[in-house]
Order: C-alpha cells, then sequence, then structure tokens
C-alpha cells in the first residue's frame, strides 16, 4: 500500500511538473520544473527497487543534461520582449486532453482491476540474488539487449548530426513560386 | 539469473550485413561531412551508392529459408524480413539515384545529410527484421528522427520547416502513445518478445490491459501510416517535404510499418482480433472516404497524392483487418503485393514530379502540368501510366493490387469495407483522371515558372522500368508474384518464430 502511495504521489507531481515546463513564459523557469521532474522520475525507479537506474538518472539527466540545457538558454539569451512572444498556442486543450487520457487509463485500470498477468524474469529477489542492480543491468545490457542497445548508440549520433544540420546557418531563402502556393491555400 | 552470453558468430555478421553496411556507409558519410577533399559531391554519392548496393546484395543473397532469431528475438533473419529490407534497399537506392538528377543534388549530396539518409534506412531494416519491442521501437525512432530533420532542413524554407515541426510534435505524441501501448503488453505478458506475448496469449489475451496495450499500439501505428484520424501531419508534412522525401517517406515507411503490423496483427495478436478490428476497420473507412474526398479539392499534386496516399493505406488496412476472420496467409500476400504495387506506382509518380520541379517552384499545381503532353510527351505518357495504375484500372499493378486486397476481404465477409472501397475508388477516378485530362486535352495556360526540365538517362531509366514494371505486374506475373507472396506471409501467418538455432551459447 506504502508503495502505491509513493508511486501515485510521484505520479501526480511528474504530470503538475511536466505541465509546467510547457506553460511556463520563462525558460529558465521550463528547464527547473524539468530538473524537477526528472528527480521525481528517479523517486520513481528507487522505489521500484531499480537504485541503479535511478542514481543514474540523476547524475546523467538532472545533473549533466539539464545543466546544458541552461547553457543553451543562456547563450540563446532571450530578451524579455521576444520571451513574451513566445506563445503557446492552446496550452489548455493540450492540458485538457492528457488530463482526459490520463482519467481514462487511470479510471480503466480502477473498474478493470489489476493486471493478473505475469511477472517479467526480473523481479528484485532474482536480481539481487544474481549479483545486485548494477551487475544485473550491465549483463543485460550486453547480452540480452546487446542489439538495441547498439543501435540506441546510432540513435544519439543521429539526434546529434541532426541537430548540427537544424543549427547550421544556411543562406536565407526568399519565398519561392512553391511556398506562395502553400500559404495561399494552405 | 542466468545470462547468455552472446556467441557473435561469423553467420550473425553475414545476415545482419544489410545493417552493418549502412551503419559504416554512414560514418564514412559523417567524415566526408567535416572533410573538404573527401566531401565532394561525386565522392558523397559514392559511398551511399556502394553502401546501399552492400547492403542490397547482401539482404537478397543470404536469405535463409527458416526463420531464425538473433540475441533474443532483436535480430531476425527470415524471408518477411528479408523482403521487407530488399523492398526498403530498393526504394532507398532509387530516391538517391532520382536526387542526384534533380536541382536539389547539392544539397542533398553532402557528407552529413547522406549521414542522416543512411541511418533513417538502417533504422527501417532493423524494425522489419526484429520481434523485440524495445528494438521495435529503436529502430523507428532512428527512422522518424532523421526524417524530421531532413524533411525540414535539406532545402530550408519556413514552409519545409512548418511541415517538419508539425511532423516532428505529432510524431513524438505518437511514439509516446506506441510506447504506453508496448509497456502494457509487456505489464500483462511480463515479456518484450513477440513470439513470446503471443504464447502468453491464450490465457491473458482476454485481459483488459493487453486490450488497452493492443488499442494503444494500433493508435502509434496508424500515425505512421497515416491512416484517419491519425493522418493529420501527413498533407502538410508531404507538401512542405522535398519532393524527394516525400516519396521516401511515402514508400518506405508504408512498407516498414506493413512489415511490422502484420508481424503484430496477424502473427501474435490474431487472437485478440475481436479487439483491434472494429477500431481499424472504423480507421479504414474514415482513411478511403477522407482521403479520396479532400484528395479532389487539391490544386498542388503532392497534396493531392498525399490525400490519396492516406486512401491507399485504408485499402491496405481493408487486408489487414482481413487477417482476423481465419487464414491469414491471404491477406497478408494481398497486402504484400498492393504494397509493392503502391511503391512502383508512388515512386513512379513522384519521379516525374521531381524531374519537373525546379529550385523556383518545387510545388506544381495542375496548371503546371496542363498541356504537358505537347512539351514532354515521355513524362505525360509515364504520368498517365501511373495515374491509371493508382486509380485502378487492368491492365496496371493497381488493379491486381485492388482485386487481391478485395478479395482477401471478401473470403472473410467484409462486405461493407469492400463497399466503401468501391466507392472510394470510384471518387478517386476523377482526381486522378483530371491529371491526364489536364496533361492531354487541355492547352498548356501561362504559369508563373516555367518547368525548364533537364533531360536525364537516370530518370528516363527508372521511370521506364517503373512503367514496365507496373504493366508487367499488372498483366503477366500477378500469379507468380502472387505465390512469392503468400510464401513469405507464411512466416507470420503459420507459426511464430522457431526457436533460436544459432547466437546463444547457454552457461
Amino acid at each position: 500500500m506504502s508503495q502505491e502511495l509513493l508511486f501515485y504521489s510521484f505520479a501526480g507531481l511528474i504530470a503538475l511538473c511536466s505541465v509546467m515546463v510547457v506553460t511556463s513564459r520563462n525558460p529558465v523557469i521550463s528547464a527547473i520544473f524539468l530538473v524537477g521532474d526528472l528527480f521525481l522520475l528517479a523517486g520513481l525507479y528507487a522505489s521500484m527497487e531499480a537504485h541503479f537506474i535511478a542514481a543514474i538518472q540523476i547524475l546523467v539527466y538532472a545533473g549533466a543534461i539539464v545543466v546544458l540545457f541552461m547553457f543553451v538558454i543562456m547563450l540563446l539569451n532571450l530578451d524579455p520582449d521576444q520571451r513574451s512572444q513566445v506563445q503557446i498556442a492552446a496550452p489548455e486543450v493540450g492540458v485538457l486532453a492528457l488530463t482526459v487520457i490520463a482519467f481514462a487509463v487511470v479510471g480503466g485500470m480502477l473498474v478493470f482491476g489489476q493486471p493478473t498477468g505475469v511477472s517479467g524474469e526480473m523481479t528484485a529477489e532474482a536480481i539481487n540474488s544474481a549479483g545486485g542492480n548494477t551487475f544485473t543491468v550491465g549483463m543485460v545490457l550486453y547480452t540480452k539487449y546487446l542489439w538495441p542497445f547498439e543501435l540506441a548508440s546510432m540513435l544519439i549520433m543521429l539526434a546529434i548530426i541532426a541537430s548540427i544540420v537544424i543549427a547550421k546557418k544556411d543562406r536565407p531563402k526568399s519565398a519561392t513560386e512553391g511556398d506562395k502556393r502553400r500559404l495561399a491555400h494552405g | 539469473m542466468n545470462f547468455n552470453i552472446p556467441a557473435l558468430t561469423p553467420e550473425f555478421y553475414l545476415t545482419t550485413l544489410p545493417v552493418l553496411s549502412l551503419c559504416v556507409g554512414a560514418l564514412i558519410a559523417m567524415l566526408q561531412g567535416v572533410s573538404r577533399r573527401l566531401g565532394g559531391e561525386n565522392a558523397v554519392f559514392a559511398v551511399v551508392v556502394l553502401s546501399l548496393a552492400v547492403s542490397l546484395a547482401a539482404a537478397v543473397i543470404y536469405s535463409p529459408a527458416v526463420e531464425t532469431s538473433y540475441l533474443n528475438g532483436s535480430y531476425l533473419a527470415g524471408v518477411l524480413a528479408r523482403f521487407g529490407q530488399t523492398l526498403i534497399l530498393v526504394i532507398a537506392l532509387t530516391v538517391v539515384l532520382l536526387f542526384r538528377s534533380t536541382f536539389l543534388h547539392d544539397r542533398f549530396l553532402r557528407g552529413e545529410i547522406t549521414a542522416l539518409y543512411l541511418m533513417i534506412v538502417t533504422g527501417m531494416l532493423v524494425t522489419v527484421a526484429s520481434e523485440d519491442l524495445v528494438t521495435l521501437f529503436v529502430g523507428l525512432e532512428l527512422s522518424s528522427i532523421g526524417l524530421y530533420a531532413l524533411v525540414g532542413y535539406l532545402n530550408p524554407s519556413r514552409r519545409s520547416q512548418e511541415g517538419a515541426i508539425k511532423y516532428f510534435v505529432l510524431g513524438s505524441f505518437a511514439a509516446a502513445l506506441l510506447l504506453f501501448g508496448f509497456a502494457l503488453l509487456y505489464v500483462a505478458t511480463g515479456s518484450l518478445r513477440l513470439s513470446e506475448i503471443s504464447q502468453a496469449a491464450p490465457k491473458l489475451l482476454d485481459h483488459n490491459w493487453v486490450r488497452l496495450g493492443v488499442v494503444f499500439s494500433l493508435v502509434g501505428l496508424s500515425f505512421k501510416l497515416a491512416l484517419a484520424p491519425f493522418h493529420l501531419w501527413a498533407p502538410d508534412t508531404y507538401e512542405a517535404a522535398p519532393t524527394g522525401l516525400t516519396a521516401l517517406m511515402a514508400t518506405t515507411v508504408k512498407a516498414m510499418i506493413l512489415v511490422l503490423v502484420a508481424r503484430f496483427f496477424a502473427g501474435s495478436l490474431a487472437s485478440v482480433y475481436h479487439v483491434w478490428l472494429p477500431a481499424l476497420m472504423f480507421a479504414a473507412t474514415v482513411s478511403m472516404i477522407l482521403g479520396n474526398i479532400m484528395a479532389l479539392v487539391q490544386t498542388s499534386l503532392k497534396r493531392m497524392l498525399a490525400y490519396s496516399s492516406i486512401a491507399h493505406s485504408g485499402y491496405m488496412a481493408i487486408a489487414i483487418c482481413a487477417i482476423g476472420g481465419g487464414s491469414s496467409s491471404f491477406p497478408i500476400a494481398a497486402v504484400l503485393y498492393y504494397l509493392v504495387g503502391y511503391t512502383i506506382i508512388s515512386l513512379g509518380a513522384f519521379g516525374v514530379l521531381m524531374w519537373l520541379e525546379n529550385q523556383e517552384n518545387d510545388n506544381l499545381i495542375l496548371d503546371d502540368i496542363t498541356g504537358l503532353a505537347k512539351k514532354h510527351p515521355w513524362a505525360a505518357l509515364a504520368m498517365a501510366v501511373f495515374m491509371f495504375s493508382f486509380a485502378g484500372m487492368p491492365p496496371t499493378v493497381g488493379f491486381i493490387g485492388k482485386f487481391f486486397v478485395f478479395n482477401a476481404a471478401i473470403t472473410n465477409q467484409l462486405y461493407g469495407l469492400v463497399i466503401i472501397g468501391v466507392i472510394g475508388s470510384s471518387i478517386s477516378l476523377f482526381y486522378y483522371l483530371r491529371v491526364i485530362v489536364r496533361m492531354y486535352m487541355v492547352e498548356p495556360v501561362k504559369v508563373a515558372v516555367p518547368l525548364a526540365p533537364v533531360r536525364s538517362l537516370v530518370v528516363t531509366g527508372i521511370l521506364a522500368v517503373a512503367v514496365l514494371a507496373n504493366l508487367a505486374l499488372g498483366t503477366l506475373f500477378p500469379e507468380a508474384t502472387m505465390k512469392w507472396m503468400v510464401n513469405t506471409s507464411k512466416e507470420v501467418a503459420a507459426s511464430p518464430v522457431k526457436t533460436s538455432a544459432t547466437g546463444n551459447i547457454s552457461h
């Protein structure tokens, strides 16, 4: 019961923080809520006895990545006037849609009851007897999930190249005939 | 706990060679992006074509008769996986060749862009050859994230960036739904492998968590397939993207997702078809009606083809609906046949558009091609064949494809879907034939930017092959091809994957 309580409080706070991330006008405040999000997620992992993943979550995401976010925000250096023009089209609609989905899922779970499903092989006891969280994660990454693990490195490489391609300043292009048509009836 | 140390045998490297070759190619292309001496257009072209060709050769030559799984189902080598990989590689190679002959050749043939391109194709090859949900998701993301960037920034303009942002936001949302579906399936069955999920089936598949998981997965996949009501990104993105990428998106993504859907819904989740059948029937119906009606009012050709691709997704979904009814080999074969036909037609039609476009006008409207037959009779003829084929007129592959799909549906008593499909096709006749009428029977009108395409042997060759393949599949070889497709589909239609023959040493 206490674990369920932990889960629902963490999950609720995560949802709240996520909403704040997308609705804050000030990007620094968004980033800080993102840190909160990632910390709470780590708490969620910890409550499921995945302590290693929780620690990594804090070190890598909350620590390193959000700091990089902050650097980017700082370097972009948007002045307050520009910032107030950053408008999210309709945050209410998004929040409403998410709330509906969340209620549908949670309500569905309450109505349908707990899953009677078989648990996977990675139970807490099995992990402990195999030699602890860190050992198990390492073993699984390099044996069972070797192929997706290597592909994930490819994915990160792709993301880096894609962001370079996006950030590269290309010569500005005036609107062509095709663009005008798109604007005319789009 | 027992960890199996994977034995990476020579056989493993041989069977994953299609993927590995593209990875190596992507790394070389990446280095070319920063090198002045090696980053010339021809060098980049050579690397991208060479790695795609090696990959294609490996996929065609090394094709095991029995489906074998490696690394706990992460990588499958079998007839269906090889079919998907071969089809995707042929399309990718064709698109590179087409790009080289268009005005975008200097923008496309740069190291960083071709690196992205090769990684996108890698992701697709991975996706069609896997039954592990983690790998499937990584593969899908690999192909999507690269596409988001290329759509907006291959030839940056406000228009293409708008399309890219729409694609990105909606695509991420769909990916999240798909992931949620996978997670629910895992919660309910305790496994991430499709074959194990289907083995857990009899006891669990009636459970509501499985239902929820199936429905969420279906929504995620429908989005990628551009099935209505998850199609909203498609017209904008297809119109905004450079035409070569539109051709790639319209064909390879469909191929990838349909192979996946066949594995998913025919192989593993066939026993819960009563859950996904109504949802998919609804999506198919809406796609066929909406796609065809919206295509009627478009003047931009790319936008028209985008709506028509939504409608064609609907036709393909009919055959997938027919899987539920019992014998699933024929419906899958029908959908694969339709896919091959659709690929040929789409590549041809987009190829004609790519050839006609220029830097100032990369979004052709009906006025641009009015009277095309007088100026470029061969291009007009090719386009006419493709339009006939899209509309499903004999003697083209489009007709035979629709015939098989409707046949599969009738065998499984899905009469309503067939009626809607036939109504949809007759609506589509109007806008496909309008293109032909405009090309042949109307005098040219004055347009803002006159088209001045340059003769190109490569484009002519590709279009000729597309026209001939189209007619050949429609007249001479439908039966032989269909036999091949039935053979290809047996793998998922019969029992799921055989036990891992090699690839693991137990300790």
